[in-house]
């Protein structure tokens, strides 16, 4: 016996009684596909701006909400409408990495935004409510923002009513920079810029083949921080269960989710 | 998306056991680190799955991205058993039989520094070659020598184990 086999042989001697493996192959599965969709929205570079809402601009920001999109009209500096794109095997929208440009202007650095401030003011917008937001499969916690690196990300799934679907937001504080269709993930079905209080958002429509369909929008406030946010007409769990996507809207409107980007402020 | 989860799915059966004897080893002998090691492993390899697939070198991925998890989670958090000691305890007289055999092996694999441990696995339970083994942790080849010889050396220690008389990491 060699002198390896020896050093093997006592390793083997290490495991004595081996329980039965306890891995489920489901949520795996589950974590695996989440952290992919999570590489997907990063390597676009679409990190967000902090979302603060004042408790004065809550009411506005409810009433918005309510409003049909037709009373919301985009800015009419810049509609772009892309070709139909290739249909994809991806169940979340290809984003690639987007070329931002940097400003000053920061956040302050005084203020100290934790990942429940961030959370109680997402809800505070009044676009969706705390109780709407259902945990992601094989996660217990109820949805709230999580840090990742110097971002704060979001996921849920939303229930409204009948309609529901997976929801995404991505905050950046002091990222900066600007936005154009030019760099918002492709192929789009529809791409449009709307300025709202010197607050350009990017707002673009996806559909695919499977009849997944998304909405996205991305912009930066005037205090520097970029928000990205998205909802699809279906959620995390019909997805990962391989249903087929209902012939509906995302459960959120392109308007919802410009209120989501735009309603920001810092220092109150 | 179907494919991939089918694949890997596949993948998944046939070699979670597998891992999780080698994370065993790597956590210093806990089933449960061991578990939670194989199951971030796998998740990343569900991410890397179309580039590993096509390139041939999921096995050799598998076993990197586990090897390097397990050391970078032993320098986040302390854990008693993973200890050094200034001070090695006292060899074992006598050679320890049947169920002591496996909580001595475990306790002597815990003193290990998670280097060393990782070296130490990959050499001899994995059986790497020397140069792959240095892939495997992005070191030098003589380090990896040096690592492995120190880490029998403690064994033999500890383990007070004849077995391990002539072993060493010639190459």
């Amino acid at each position: 016996m060699s002198d390896d086999e020896d050093v093997k042989n006592l390793l083997s001697k290490a495991f004595g009684q081996e329980p039965p493996l306890g891995i489920d192959r489901d949520e795996v599965l589950a974590q695996g596909r989440k952290r992919l969709r999570r590489k997907r929205f990063f390597e676009a570079g679409s990190v967000v701006a902090l979302v603060v809402v004042a408790a004065v601009g809550a009411a506005t920001l409810t009433r918005l909400a309510d409003t049909p999109d037709t009373k919301l009209p985009p800015a009419a500096s810049s509609t772009q409408q892309a070709p139909p794109g290739p249909d994809l095997p991806v169940t979340s929208p290809p984003f690639p990495p987007s070329a931002h440009t940097t400003t000053n202007t920061r956040l302050p650095t005084s203020v100290t935004v934790t990942q429940q401030q961030l959370t109680a003011m997402l809800y505070a917008v009044g676009v969706f409510t705390e109780k709407e937001a259902q945990p992601l499969p094989g996660h217990s916690d109820l949805p709230g923002f999580q840090k990742m690196g110097e971002a704060y990300f979001y996921e849920a799934d939303v229930q409204r009513g009948s309609t529901r679907g997976y929801v995404q937001i991505m905050v950046d504080p002091g990222r900066g920079g600007t936005v154009t269709c030019d760099t918002v993930p492709r192929p789009y079905g529809g791409c449009q810029i709307r300025t709202d209080k010197n607050t350009s958002v990017t707002v673009s429509n996806y559909q695919y083949s499977t009849g997944q369909r998304s909405v996205r929008a991305e912009g930066v406030s005037p205090t520097g921080a970029r928000v990205v946010a998205s909802a699809d007409n279906l959620t995390a769990r019909e997805r990962d269960a391989h249903l087929p996507p209902p012939d509906a809207p995302p459960v959120l409107s392109e308007n919802e989710l410009v209120i989501l980007v735009t309603k920001a402020g810092f220092g109150d | 998306m179907q494919d991939r989860d089918a694949e890997f799915g596949e993948y998944l059966d046939s070699r979670a056991s597998v891992m999780r004897r080698t994370a065993y080893l790597l956590c210093g002998g806990d089933w449960h680190r061991a578990e939670d090691l194989v199951q971030t492993t796998l998740t990343k390899i569900y991410v890397a799955w179309p580039r590993i697939r096509r390139d041939g070198s999921v096995d050799a991925y598998s076993r990197k991205v586990m090897v390097r998890t397990a050391i970078d989670e032993s320098r986040k958090a302390y854990r008693s058993r993973e200890s050094v000691v200034d001070e090695l305890p006292e060899p074992l007289t006598t050679p320890p039989v049947g169920v002591e055999d496996a909580v001595d092996v475990r306790r002597a694999l815990a003193q290990l520094p998670a280097g060393q441990r990782a070296v130490v696995v990959l050499r001899y339970w994995e059986d790497l070659s020397v140069t792959e083994t240095a892939q495997t942790l992005g070191k030098s080849e003589g380090t990896i020598k040096s690592q492995a010889a120190k880490g029998l050396a403690t064994l033999r220690r500890l383990l007070g184990s004849g077995d391990l008389a002539g072993a060493g990491d010639g190459g």
